[in-house]
């Protein structure tokens, strides 16, 4: 039973991680934080700080979200969705 | 099933082949009763071996690790909110008991339950933060005059505080047993050894670890879940202590009076899990062995014995030496009588009258 | 004895004669095999044997509800059993609702209090649909699928008049009155062998239903974000599970509609059920 333990212990806590899924009505984007198991809803109005230029829509930035970015942490900061995700 | 089966099973999972359905069903059972199910997954390495249980039991064994998983996520997000409260205020903070193995990821963490937070502050520092708990989205547990004062006066705690938007449930204590017993901890040394973690949390050494584990086992009243704490300690010990590390284990024991339960603890170590330690002892063997039967007794869940008369007593001798160990004999006396009529008042009137 | 309900055995101890023979008549059968994925133990109060008795119900040695008098065990003891899934089933994703099916497909109800669910799903296993389990939708993480399990359904108050009054031979229980939700019946809509095949399936829909005295039936279908969000308020163990719970309930929000239901009229609902589970309700 049991093993000794040789190496230090070197956990250090997690930074807040993020699953981010799209729901296919377009009604929102939906994430969970893997930490404290929370679920965030982020509506289409509040997808506007994501617009990048005048002529950008919602539906733009809606269709540009897709799972590639969702599942990736760099694409999702580089998205501006993180700091929405950071926010709530 | 008898406990050493029980024993056995969890010291060498080969065992495991010899049960039947009905041997799957008693186990079940147990772990189920001591709270041990994700514990054994991961003692018997069930949980990544999924070939050596049959599925009727593999299945519960994986949806009590999903459980154990979701509870260790809990403790690192209860523990981060705590740090910040302490943070905010300026205090000094240890997490005890089930925080620090969760925090520290100590084996005998993995698959284990958690009831509430513990934590270790300075005895100046307790108002200040219950006060700040009040203020902040935490409240404590409302209690009858004579609980407070228990808890108060005659403990060594705060009332628990519960956190309202989590349910999170907070123990705050400043010593590891209560002001009124006749031992004293040496609460300054445990301070003066802390652990500091990678992860900025901080935690006893492991020696004071064990201290406490072995106190929570050997000086309390209450040993149903008794077993998980000699469980606890056989794989701290086997993780952090190589042999000659056991004499300064037994120097942290004996700086705060507890010789006698050293030596017990060792015998208890060595009946149940099989250790082999050999430490010269300086208790009376007839009192060792007396009390260490006394606790091979009772610290099992009651299927695992023969309900005899002389089980019945043994746990109720443990029962009072538990209390004994905590406040001076004047108290315990009206402590019982208290706790008697409310039992009494209860048994006649229905279970649920307080509530 | 055993009651088997499909995904799960629980081992009884210490019924009384009068539960045991209550018990054989809802579930058509008992056995005693030896490994039970549950035990609930009966005992007997000590003192109050003699005054008036009360029967404690310890589940897994742990207690969570009130002791109760012999004549009101069989709802504690079904509420026990629900307590077991809800406590201990963590391979599944488990919502508060009724679960109902039909073609194959099936809806699930969200559970609110008052929303006459159980009324609602025991008419529809009455007239031409299966019920998949009154208390939750038992969800396969890694298929959406609901499970069907085979537990009654449990009746309060008006609701069993109601059922009663349809005047179709069903397996209702003795009624227990005076439960602290009122008065209590369980009816197992159809028999073991029926049960037996049924199968797995995907929801088409989930519909958060609403009782209203003399209301013309109203649907209103919801966006995903508000359907989803509401079931996660019903939700028993999805913190539990974690991310692929999130996932789970993701992909089958994107396979369901979503609905929000007032009505009056069982039968009314059922005929818009219908078209759902037939695939020809428009968008």
């Amino acid at each position: 039973m049991g093993y000794k333990r040789t190496e230090a212990n070197n956990h250090s806590l997690k930074k807040r991680m993020w699953r981010v899924k799209k729901l296919n009505d377009n009604s929102a984007i939906c994430a969970y934080n893997i930490d404290t198991d929370k679920t965030y809803f982020i509506d289409r109005e509040s997808l506007k700080p994501l617009l990048a230029t005048p002529n950008q829509t919602i539906d733009d930035v809606f269709d540009s979200l897709c799972d590639s970015t969702l599942d990736n942490p760099d694409s999702l900061k580089k998205s501006g969705l993180l700091a929405l995700l950071e926010k709530q | 099933m008898d406990k050493k089966l029980f024993l056995q099973i969890l010291l060498d999972s080969q065992v495991l082949a010899s049960l039947n359905e009905q041997g799957y069903d008693a186990l079940l059972r147990i772990l189920r009763q001591t709270d041990l199910v994700s514990s054994f997954g991961f003692l018997t390495k069930t949980h990544e071996n999924q070939e050596v249980l049959p599925v009727y039991m593999q299945t519960h064994v994986n949806a009590s690790k999903v459980f154990s998983d979701a509870q260790t996520r809990q403790v690192f997000s209860a523990c981060a909110l705590i740090k910040k409260a302490a943070d905010d205020l300026g205090i000094e903070l240890l997490f005890l008991k089930g925080a620090a193995y969760c925090l520290r990821q100590t084996q005998n963490s993995r698959g284990r339950l958690f009831s509430d937070i513990d934590i270790l502050v300075k005895v100046e520092d307790l108002n200040t933060l219950e006060s700040y708990l009040n203020a902040n989205g935490w409240k404590s547990k409302e209690l009858n005059d004579y609980d407070d004062k228990y808890y108060r006066e005659w403990s060594h705690e705060l009332p628990p505080f519960t956190h309202l938007a989590t349910g999170v449930s907070l123990d705050i204590h400043h010593t590891l047993l209560p002001t009124v017993s006749h031992y004293r901890v040496d609460i300054e040394d445990l301070w003066r050894n802390e652990l500091k973690l990678n992860s900025g949390f901080s935690v006893p050494n492991h020696a004071y670890l064990i201290l406490h584990s072995a106190i929570h086992l050997l000086l309390n009243e209450d040993v149903e879940k008794g077993f998980r704490d000699l469980l606890d300690i056989n794989l701290l010990i086997i993780e952090y202590m190589e042999d000659e590390d056991l004499e300064r284990l037994k120097a942290v024991f004996c700086r705060s009076g507890f010789e006698f339960e050293f030596d017990l603890l060792i015998e208890l170590l060595n009946k149940c899990f099989d250790c082999r330690y050999k430490l010269p002892s300086t208790s009376p063997s007839y009192m060792l062995a007396f009390w260490c039967n006394a606790y091979y007794k009772s610290i099992f869940p009651a299927m695992l014995e023969l309900q005899t008369k002389t089980y019945r007593a043994l746990r109720l001798l443990v029962y009072i030496k538990g209390h004994l160990n905590k406040m001076p004999f004047r108290l315990f006396i009206k402590h019982i009588i208290y706790k008697a009529s409310r039992s009494l008042t209860k048994k006649l009137f229905g279970d649920f009258i307080f509530k | 004895m055993i009651i088997d309900s499909g995904l799960h055995s629980f081992r009884i101890l210490g019924a009384p004669e009068h539960i045991k023979k209550a018990l054989v008549e809802l579930y058509g059968r008992t056995d005693e095999r030896k490994f039970a994925d549950f035990q609930i133990r009966l005992n007997r109060n000590g003192l109050r044997k003699f005054l008036k008795p009360q029967v404690s119900i310890e589940i897994e040695g742990q207690q969570p509800f009130n002791p109760v008098p012999p004549e009101k065990l069989l709802p504690s003891i079904e509420w026990a059993m629900n307590w077991c899934v809800a406590a201990y089933e963590h391979n599944h994703l488990l919502i508060h609702a009724s679960v109902v099916e039909r073609n194959n497909k099936s809806i699930i109800f969200p559970a609110q209090s008052g929303s006459g669910k159980s009324t609602l799903s025991t008419y529809l296993a009455l007239n031409g649909w299966h019920l998949f389990y009154d208390e939750m939708a038992v969800i396969d993480l890694k298929s959406q699928k609901t499970i069907p399990i085979f537990r009654p359904s449990s009746l309060k108050n008006e609701s069993i008049n109601i059922i009663a009054g349809l005047k179709k031979p069903i397996n209702m229980s003795d009624v227990t009155v005076e439960t602290h939700k009122g008065a209590i019946a369980h009816v197992m809509p159809h028999t073991r062998k029926i049960y037996q095949s049924l199968s797995p399936c995907k929801p088409c829909a989930v519909i958060s239903i609403s009782y209203r005295q003399g209301c013309n039936t109203e649907i209103v279908e919801l966006d995903k974000a508000v359907g989803m969000s509401s079931m996660l308020l019903n939700a028993f163990n999805y913190s539990v599970i974690g991310s692929s719970a999130f996932d789970s309930m993701v992909e089958l929000s994107n396979s369901v509609r979503f609905f929000e239901v007032t009505y009056s009229n069982m039968q009314d609902l059922a005929l818009f059920l219908a078209e759902l589970v037939n695939g020809s309700v428009d968008g």
